[in-house]
């Protein structure tokens, strides 16, 4: 038998968690190099998976497949292809650094970083489970911690936000639930595997699908979040501490998306097309909404929240497209932006840590006195507002550029909202680098070196994506291309 | 006499625990020690459930026990093993709950193993007189349970209430089961099933009206809308291991016999009694769960909880099929681990600062890390989330509703269990979010309740995880004759 690699990238962190929990809570340092060293090794597990990883080949790779509740026709099921393979890079590697970035966390350092370590479990369960019952669990159990996190560890509105941010995802849930039951049923025989069931989904009559599809895409919609269901992110991120803030923005609003691809799309294909337009709709809502309100903030973490509104509307964009340049936008931008706007979170709170104060009008001038910070602040900001040169503009680009052919209107409109990222974008640049120096800021100290390591390899990433896309449009392009051509029944 | 032993043995079981029960009245004011006589009542307890385990196996074809009264079926058999199991909890919490000397509690012990005794013949019943009488030992001794606490005023007045509200729930049950005798002539359920399997009986509305007023009956031991005013008081009144009694045997019965009696016994008119428990579950599950938002002490709380728990429940019921009887069974057997281990938390929080307010949870997670992290499992269980035994009791209830095509009962049901978290995250809240009080003392565990707590605790996981062992000892023991 096969070493299975999928359960121990995947229970690798559950078992650091499980360590931490037997150490004494005095031991941080203990506690801090245990969780260090389990999401190191699932780092490491992830790039062994991507060097195994065969781009070109059908199917799934490194495919598990147990019994798990028999009479229920219920597998221990997970497999990695190329729409997963980015998205478990993504999280093993932004769960490596907002681990660093945890160290700052000095109040109940033994329950945070065994809640964390429980959430990158099921997170990176999420992304490989291939039995919808396994995903749900999985999905499910990331609001418990991340509930924990946000409620325990957050800003002053904290207890508000973390019960918001539990009931929003679960009413979503529930009703995704209900689908993935009535797709059980109805397949014969009963079966909650996701290859398998594809078959019994395109199978369905259009309005049958159109209801499922709608009950899965509540579910991931608000996970995205697509406008209206996005009121709970502001709230979330602002009072999540910033490493949570990282994972929020970086994975946890990726699992909607990666929903798409993965469940609502293939499984219920013509009411995915047949949903084409709305789709794009709210798509270009979600860009140009996102922005203006970005463009309104004066808090600069409610700032970079707002944006991922913005941001995550051209993954909605590019699947609404059907076409293979579309789709691999949509899932290279959901990439892109976890690095980003993960490195974004980051720098926020290496101000926030410093100056205490998130408004935006308190700074200015800290580009002279802070040139490491502005520097970094800098690259990541101009990859944000979609730069040439940097990751944000590629994935952009090819949404767009996939979508004009379909959406010829909406995606006139989407172009907008690059404009007016770099409005909001230069803007916050001006108000916090530029300008005469506050002279409350006048001992502020420089990036320091933990922080450092946290932004470095976003950075080298942001520049080389930017540089040289294919570095993982090669290990997603192959899968996608399959993808578009058994939804669109034309050969890729 | 081998005649006599013959008899006997196969109600071995029940017999145990009434002579049990009685002889501890007679000789136990002889040991001064409450651990003597618990361990006494948790003999009895063990030795029934091995009785009944050596009695009926999962292959034993159904007899009829004490002149066809009874019926022993491996069906009847998984909800009496859940409720003797459950009892060795209870007994275990009463043994850890601090105010137990305070109490008569030989009396207590006494009858809570005749108020046993009365939770197996309404499983067992095969007559709807044996029902009643059932009904009558659980709901008397019940009464007098909650009222145990006698220097306090709530204990009293959470016991009358119950009193009340049950004397006229069973005497509305006692005349609508006349009237099914009126319409059918008979009392025997076998023999009421075959008359009215072909679905028209000439005597519709009378049994239409029996079926009703028995359903007020057995509503009012599950703790359903409309029937269900007593049970925040009685709960809030009861000694608290009794007030997990009454939240799980009862239940465990109360289930049992609405399978029996409407999934079995009334299969020819499922149309009609359907629809009215689709309605008594839609509201349940909708009330409970609305009300126990708003409680600031724990037991009502917990109350409220259970009364929506039971609404879910009842969605089993209605789908009227193998799957639902199966998701009900189940589910129960979830719903009993699970509050026993949340009421085990809330006698550990009240025997050392004897409150059950909310406050007294503030800052829980940062005082008892494990009694914290246990009381989360057991919520978090009861919301639904996986991967605990109450998620998959959840799914099992979604799917007899989806599979027999009741989509109104399956989304009402999902909006449910959203707006119950809001409720279980309040105590979440407390335990983890608040600042624990300084001056709050250590709650206190002693072994007994320790006990109860891990093994009910490791079940709702255990279950939650690997349920198939249970699943198919459930399936096996489905009548297939249906």
């Amino acid at each position: 038998m096969a070493c299975p690699w999928l359960t121990i990238l995947t229970f690798l962190p559950l078992l650091g968690a499980l360590i931490t929990l037997a150490i004494p809570r005095d031991r941080v340092t203990a506690i801090r190099t245990v969780a260090t060293v389990a999401t190191a090794l699932t780092l490491g597990v992830g790039l062994l998976l991507l060097a195994q990883f065969y781009p070109a080949a059908e199917g799934y790779q490194f495919v598990e497949r147990i019994t798990w509740i028999p009479g229920a026709n219920i597998t221990y099921y997970l497999g990695l292809d190329g729409i997963s393979l980015p998205l478990i890079l993504l999280t093993a590697l932004l769960g490596f650094l907002a681990c660093l970035a945890s160290f700052g966390i000095q109040e109940r350092v033994k329950e945070y970083f065994a809640l964390y370590l429980l959430l990158e479990t099921a997170m990176l369960g999420t992304f490989l489970a291939l039995d919808l019952f396994l995903f749900y669990v999985f999905w499910e159990v990331v609001l418990v911690p991340m509930y924990f996190l946000i409620g325990i560890w957050g800003g002053p509105r904290r207890e508000y936000a973390a019960i918001k941010f539990f009931l929003y995802t679960l009413a979503g849930s529930v009703f995704m639930l209900l689908a993935i039951l009535f797709l059980f049923l109805t397949s014969s025989p009963h079966t909650f595997a996701i290859p398998e069931l594809a078959a019994t989904g395109a199978a369905l009559a259009l309005r049958v699908q159109q209801w499922l599809f709608l009950g899965f895409f509540v579910a991931f919609a608000i996970k995205v979040p697509v406008f209206p269901f996005h009121t709970w992110l502001p709230d979330a991120h602002v009072e999540a501490p910033t490493p949570i803030s990282v994972l929020l923005a970086g994975v946890l609003l990726k699992m909607g998306g990666y929903g798409l691809f993965r469940i609502a799309f293939p499984l219920l294909p013509t009411a995915a097309r047949a949903f084409a337009v709305p789709l794009a709709v709210l798509a270009v809502i979600n860009i140009i909404y996102g922005a203006l309100v970005a463009m309104a903030q004066t808090d600069f973490k409610k700032l970079v929240a707002y944006s991922s509104v913005s941001h995550m509307g051209f993954v909605l964009l590019g699947l609404s497209a059907f076409t293979t340049m579309g789709f691999n936008g949509a899932l290279l931008q959901m990439f892109t932006h976890g690095i980003i706007t993960g490195g974004m979170f980051l720098l926020v709170g290496v101000l926030y840590d410093r100056a205490h104060t998130r408004e935006l009008a308190a700074f200015g001038g800290l580009g002279a006195r802070l040139p490491v910070y502005a520097g970094l602040l800098m690259v990541f900001s101009l990859a944000s507002l979609g730069l040439p040169g940097l990751a944000g503009f590629v994935s952009e680009f090819l949404s767009l550029l996939g979508t004009y052919a379909a959406h010829r209107t909406l995606t006139t409109l989407s172009v907008l909202g690059i404009v007016l990222a770099a409005g909001y974008i230069l803007l916050m640049l001006q108000r916090v680098l530029l300008g005469p120096l506050n002279p409350r800021w006048q001992t502020l100290p420089d990036v320091t070196r933990r922080e450092l390591i946290t932004l470095v390899p976003l950075l080298a990433l942001t520049i080389a994506i930017g540089v040289w896309p294919a570095l993982i449009l090669d290990l997603q392009a192959p899968t996608l291309g399959r993808l578009v051509a058994a939804l669109t029944g034309l050969p890729g | 006499m081998s005649g006599l032993v013959g008899q006997a043995l196969p109600l071995l079981p029940e017999l145990l625990l009434t002579a049990t029960a009685l002889g501890l009245l007679l000789i136990a004011r002889c040991w001064s020690r409450p651990a003597v006589v618990g361990g006494l009542t948790l003999a009895a307890f063990g030795g029934a459930l091995v009785a009944l385990l050596a009695l009926v196996g999962p292959s034993t074809p159904p007899h009829e026990l004490g002149h066809a009264m009874l019926l022993r079926t491996p069906l009847t058999a998984f909800f009496q093993v859940g409720v003797l199991g459950v009892m060795l909890l209870i007994t275990l919490l009463l043994l850890g709950y601090a105010p137990l000397s305070q109490m008569p509690w030989v009396e207590c012990f006494s009858l809570l193993l005749l108020s046993t005794v009365g939770l197996l013949l309404l499983i067992g019943a095969q007559s709807l007189v044996m029902v009643y009488i059932g009904l009558e030992l659980v709901s008397l001794t019940s009464y007098l349970l909650t009222g145990f606490l006698r220097q306090e005023a709530t204990s009293a007045e959470g016991g009358l209430k119950y009193f009340l509200y049950g004397t006229l729930a069973t005497a509305m049950m006692l005349y609508g089961i006349s009237w099914l005798y009126g319409a059918t002539g008979t009392l025997d359920l076998p023999t009421l099933t075959a008359d009215l399997l072909g679905g028209s009986h000439p005597h519709q509305p009378m049994i239409l009206v029996g079926i009703l007023l028995l359903t007020v009956g057995l509503g009012f031991k599950v703790g359903l809308v409309p029937f269900h005013h007593w049970a925040p008081d009685a709960y809030e009144g009861a000694p608290t291991p009794i007030a997990a009694f009454i939240s799980a045997g009862p239940k465990l019965a109360g289930f049992a016999v609405l399978l029996r009696v409407f999934w079995l016994a009334f299969r020819g008119m499922t149309a009609d009694w359907s629809a009215v428990l689709e309605v008594v579950a839609i509201l349940t599950m909708t009330l409970g769960n609305l009300a126990a938002f708003w409680q600031t002490n724990v037991k009502r709380l917990l109350a409220y909880s259970s009364i929506a728990q039971a609404g879910y429940i009842v969605i089993g019921v209605v789908a009227a099929s193998g799957t639902g009887a199966t998701a009900v069974g189940y589910y129960v057997v979830a719903y009993v681990l699970m509050n026993v281990a949340a009421f085990a938390c809330v006698i550990a929080v009240s025997n050392a600062t004897g409150r059950d307010d909310l406050g007294a949870y503030a800052g829980l997670a940062q005082r008892q890390p494990m009694l914290a992290a246990a009381f989360a499992i057991a919520l978090l269980s009861l919301a639904g989330i996986p991967p605990t035994a109450g998620f998959l009791a959840k799914v099992g209830i979604f799917v007899a509703a989806l599979q027999s095509g009741r989509l109104l009962l399956a989304v009402a049901a999902a909006v449910n269990s959203v707006i119950a978290v809001a409720y279980y995250a309040v105590l979440l809240k407390q335990m983890y979010l608040k600042a624990p009080a300084s001056d709050a003392p250590a709650a206190l565990t002693p072994w007994p309740l320790t006990l109860a707590l891990g093994a009910s605790l490791a079940g709702t996981l255990l279950f939650g995880l690997w349920p198939a062992p249970l699943w198919g000892w459930l399936s096996a023991a489905l009548p297939t004759a249906s």
